[in-house]
């Protein structure tokens, strides 16, 4: 009975000091916001990559990259090699374990022309095998034939946004289409695949055989990437030294020469992923437990402020009745009052503005709660801490001292 | 109902001499009674009031509370005893900023258990004469109403023991007199009133009068009826 009209004189003093309680709330909501926004934005996309390069690679896979250096720091560019047909169709030959591949040769920037509608649109030189290693889906139509890659055959395959761009509504299967002014014919459709992690446009391409690009489009001899699915996974490792190994014989590299190329496995694109992740797991938390000291210094000068601003309120409650307890227990209230209720509002404005940046960046909705907690459970400690412990030593002062 | 015996009290600062607030101090005070405790500033009066209001503990001697002695009391039980026995009229006001002149009346209540906290602070302003100004914060009272409101605080608890700590300090003549004659009527109602001040004049309405100078009392005037004023 008593002890409820303590509570409800606290809640009660805590709204009769709006300013002072503002000041306090508006500091709590602010951190906590800014820290569900910063930490949930760092997973997000954190998760994000990590799905985007798990699509691109999965457990069985493995890429050879023209040239080296280009996705390791500390280390030159090297691009002067091509990595020429031959040399990867010659290693598949001796290898068992590689059950496909696709050769893959991009020429970005090119002008289409269909339908009377024009765009700039990236062509994508592919193996017949595209459809299964890249997992490709057909919409509409089909993909093409080894035999139409043979023959430097001028069909296309596109992509959503291109069928989009030139036909509209129209079916674009077996319509004529120029890119670069050299006539192609549409086979087929590919569905969706969205941005690849360097920010590329997967759905503005246009898929045509791999010969086809390097005689008709492009007239060079090698390709820029190759991707490898092997039947065992666990030998994926040793796979890829045995790719090395040949490699480096074709391009007649000596023992003291870098390889002109790079194979990445599963394992080597996760290491690269984690070392450009370090960002987020490093100075995102890095940067929340800085906001957190700050504003916990804040909280704490505001809560010490107050209570020391309130000392003859408190010798005026102990002479009329109060008892250390009383004290305690109101300014435990109102401490918790509003440290907590503002905290909760920080979540909660947080959440909404993250889930606001995250549709507006394509990033997973995720919230990452355990660390929003945290730092809550953090924030609402140093605030109640700051205000209860002085006020507890004020509780225990002698009524006149207070009173003076 | 209040028996003081031989209590002192020394306040003692760094590198200075200590300074006997209280000197071996000896008095009574009867259920029913107005006393006032007149002295120059710095004679110990307002230690005497902290003492004898529970607010501060005696170094030596004894103090009995309704037969009870305060020494032998917990911090909780003097805190009740304060709490439901003794209402405190400052010379300050003392009063929370902010809030409602009603509110300020209902703080001893949410120490006290009972429940009605609404209705007695309207009662105790309605005794003070401040009905009307019940929802004014303090800041928008005059000082005569705010040490009625400090009286309607003292009161709302129904206490036996009003102690009042130069309650007209801060206030003009005319007011002063209002307040005073507000003590002289809760007195005719049966309360015991302790009145502290350095001003004799003030004094008048007492029925005992104990003057203090440096932390002795040395001079009791007064048998049991009013002095008649001037």
């Amino acid at each position: 009975m008593q002890k409820m009209k303590v509570i409800k004189s606290g809640f009660r003093t805590a709204w009769t000091h709006k300013v002072r309680s503002f000041f306090m709330v508006v500091c709590v909501i602010i951190g906590i916001a800014a820290l569900t926004v910063i930490i949930s934005l760092g997973r997000g996309t954190e998760q994000k990559i990590t799905a985007q390069i798990h699509k691109l690679m999965s457990p069985n896979s493995l890429m050879i990259i023209s040239g080296s250096g280009k996705l390791e720091p500390n280390k030159p560019v090297n691009v002067s090699a091509g990595l020429k047909l031959s040399d990867v169709e010659d290693a598949v030959q001796q290898i068992q374990n590689i059950t496909d591949w696709d050769a893959i040769l991009r020429t970005p920037d090119r002008e289409a022309q269909a339908n009377g509608s024009s765009t700039r649109i990236d062509v994508s030189g592919h193996t017949p095998s595209a459809e299964e290693v890249l997992n490709l889906e057909i919409t509409a139509g089909r993909f093409f034939s080894s035999a139409e890659n043979r023959s430097l055959a001028r069909v296309a395959v596109i992509a959503p946004h291109v069928r989009q761009k030139l036909f509209g509504a129209l079916d674009p299967v077996g319509q004529a289409i120029r890119i670069d002014n050299i006539p192609f014919q549409v086979v087929g459709v590919i569905g969706s695949r969205g941005m690849d992690p360097h920010g590329i446009d997967k759905d503005n391409e246009i898929l045509v055989p791999l010969n086809t690009v390097m005689r008709r489009v492009v007239n060079v001899n090698y390709v820029q990437f190759v991707k490898i699915v092997v039947a065992d996974e666990k030998q994926v490792v040793s796979t890829s030294e045995h790719i090395r190994q040949i490699l480096r014989e074709k391009h007649s590299l000596n023992q003291n020469e870098d390889d002109d190329f790079m194979i990445i496995t599963p394992i080597r694109a996760k290491e690269i992923i984690n070392s450009a992740l370090r960002i987020f797991n490093l100075y995102l938390p890095l940067l929340a437990i800085v906001s957190l000291i700050v504003g916990g210094i804040v909280i704490v000068n505001l809560m010490l402020l107050s209570v020391n601003e309130r000392t003859e309120e408190i010798g005026l409650r102990k002479a009329v009745g109060a008892r250390s307890k009383d004290i305690e227990l109101q300014f435990l209230i109102e401490t918790s009052a509003i440290t907590l209720s503002s905290g909760l509002i920080g979540m909660l404005l947080g959440s909404l503005v993250f889930m606001f940046v995250a549709s507006r960046m394509d990033i997973p909705p995720t919230i990452s709660w355990s660390a929003v907690v945290l730092c809550f459970a953090v924030s609402s400690f140093l605030g109640i801490a700051a205000g209860y412990l002085p006020a507890k030593r004020a509780a225990n002062l002698s009524p006149i001292e207070s009173l003076r | 109902m209040i028996s003081i015996k031989n209590v002192c009290k020394t306040y003692r600062k760094d590198n200075a001499e200590p300074v006997k607030a209280a000197d071996n101090i000896t008095l009574n005070i009867n259920k029913g009674e107005f006393v006032a405790i007149v002295g120059p500033s710095g004679s110990g009066k307002s230690t005497l009031m902290n003492i004898l209001g529970l607010l501060d503990i005696p170094d030596s001697g004894s103090y009995l509370f309704e037969g009870q002695e305060v020494a032998k009391m917990h911090m909780d039980e003097l805190a009740d005893i304060r709490n439901k026995k003794i209402g405190f009229v400052f010379q300050q006001f003392h009063l929370l900023p902010k809030v409602s002149a009603k509110e300020n009346v209902e703080l001893p209540l949410i120490y006290s258990d009972k429940s009605n906290m609404s209705k007695l602070a309207e009662d105790a302003l309605r005794k003070v004469g401040l009905t009307e100004r019940m929802y004014h914060t303090s800041s928008e009272l005059s000082g005569g109403q705010q040490q009625r409101v400090a009286i309607a605080r003292a009161l709302v608890n129904d206490p036996d023991v009003i102690l009042a700590d130069e309650p007209t300090g801060n206030l003009d003549s005319a007011t002063g007199k209002e307040i005073m004659d507000l003590f002289s009527q809760l007195h005719s109602n049966g309360k015991t009133i302790i009145l502290i001040t350095h001003d004799l004049s003030k004094a008048s309405s007492a029925q005992k009068i104990f003057s203090i100078v440096d932390g002795k009392i040395t001079e009791k005037s007064g048998n049991g009826s009013p002095i008649p004023r001037n």
